[in-house]
């Protein structure tokens, strides 16, 4: 038993001295669309109306240039803005406008909980799991794109 | 290393590998890591080492962790150094040993038995913490309404807590709000609805202002207006700063476990709940 304590002990510190590198999840794969952009598994958090919520997302952008986000709207919020969740260090955590809103070309952004995402405030309406809410987002290359995310409470 | 553990995937590996007593440090290695201490352990090598750069921090910090943990860390440390030190230990030490361990690998971090704080729920009855909840377990969350990503992520945790756990008994679970300003009984109630829990056993609680900053700071959870800014139409928004915590309270109001609220998978909260 005693034998099966320090393996287990050891075994641990092995695979966490020598496994670090690992850290980043193999993202899912994606197909890229052979130009412009394309939006996969857009999916929105509940929200109360006059409330608050957020969209995430993977943006494919299948283009060889960097295109950037230059305006969201949706019918179902008064206002729509591209935020980033970000740790403020000693345990906090805060939320602010995200200042780059550049989607680079041939690679996939994911907007997921704890990071970035559209978030919608002055809800007109209430989302409640199983309802659907419509994204426009407007991208200076690709043009307007429009999503329907429906609302789920957890990913 | 650190980092790695931090990792909520690996983090679940490695628990499943260590033996159970080891939980209560692979999480406080998380919330160290939250604090940014980091690079005072990031470059432990060996497993003694790591578990004295470990107490340091918990002594250096113990208005964080309180000093009951400083001492019951010390108490685990003389096991885990024999453990990696001497392992050619007679099987009976051992059992006896980590029977020992197992006896007290959950050490409570704090009571609110000596606490009374006055708050409303959702449905704007009055709910004093802890004697409202004294005799139920209780998983208690602290939030925003006005907070899309991290809070609605603690709030569908809290869900899932319940949803998944074979027998939640008279467990309670619990939501509070740190903003009251905005966060009334009604905007709680529709918030509460959204998410499908307008219903029992969730609790959400709101309260005075004083008695918010009274409870928050009690709890241990800090809050900080970031931004504001004005409306059309005049109304101010603003976002706040704050702790991201889950916590585990027993029967008799004390606190058994301060998880990362978003971050935590929930069938570690589970698994500890199950246990009370």
């Amino acid at each position: 038993m005693n034998k099966y304590i320090i393996a287990t002990l050891f075994t641990g510190l092995f695979i966490i001295t020598s496994c670090s590198s690992e850290e980043t999840a193999s993202e899912q794969e994606f197909i890229l669309p052979d130009e412009g952009i394309e939006i996969a598994e857009a999916w929105a958090r509940p929200g109360r109306e006059n409330g608050v919520s957020a969209v995430y997302m993977h943006v494919l952008n299948g283009s060889a240039d960097t295109d950037t986000l230059v305006s969201l709207s949706s019918p179902s919020a008064g206002l729509v803005e591209l935020h980033e969740t970000f740790d403020r260090g000693e345990g906090m955590m805060g939320m602010r406008e995200s200042e780059e809103p550049y989607f680079p070309g041939k690679s996939v952004v994911t907007m997921r909980p704890g990071g970035l995402h559209v978030m919608l405030m002055q809800l007109n309406e209430v989302l409640t799991e199983g309802a659907e809410v419509e994204l426009n987002l407007v991208f200076s290359h690709a043009g307007e794109i429009t999503v329907t995310a429906p609302v789920r409470s957890q990913d | 290393m650190i980092s790695y553990v931090y990792n909520q995937r690996n983090f679940n590996n490695l628990r499943k590998l260590l033996p159970d007593f080891c939980l209560h440090y692979l999480c406080l290695i998380q919330k160290f890591y939250q604090l940014h201490l980091k690079k005072h352990i990031v470059n432990a090598i060996s497993f003694p080492e790591f578990i004295n750069k470990l107490e340091s921090i918990i002594s250096v910090h113990q208005n964080f962790t309180g000093s009951s943990y400083y001492e019951s860390f010390q108490t685990h440390k003389k096991y885990l150094l024999m453990v990696s030190e001497f392992p050619k230990f007679s099987l009976t030490f051992l059992a006896s040993l980590l029977l020992f361990m197992a006896s007290c690998s959950s050490p409570a971090i704090d009571d609110f038995s000596d606490v009374q704080f006055e708050l409303t729920n959702h449905h704007g009855e009055t709910v004093i913490f802890p004697d409202d909840f004294e005799g139920s377990p209780l998983v208690m969350g602290f939030i925003y309404t006005h907070c899309p990503d991290i809070c609605s992520f603690i709030t569908s945790n809290i869900k899932k807590v319940y949803e998944e756990t074979d027998s939640p008994g008279d467990t309670r679970f619990v939501l509070v709000t740190f903003d009251p300003e905005r966060d009334t009984p009604e905007v709680l109630r529709n918030y509460a609805s959204a998410f499908d829990m307008d219903r029992e056993p969730f609790q959400f609680l709101t309260g005075s202002s004083e008695t918010i900053q009274e409870f928050m700071q009690r709890v241990s959870v800090r809050t900080q207006e970031s931004y504001s800014r004005e409306l059309e139409g005049g109304d101010r928004m603003y976002f706040i700063n704050h702790s991201d915590k889950i916590l585990l309270i027993d029967q008799r109001s004390r606190l058994i476990f301060d998880y990362g609220g978003s971050m935590t998978p929930v069938d570690i909260i589970i698994e500890d709940l199950e246990k009370l």
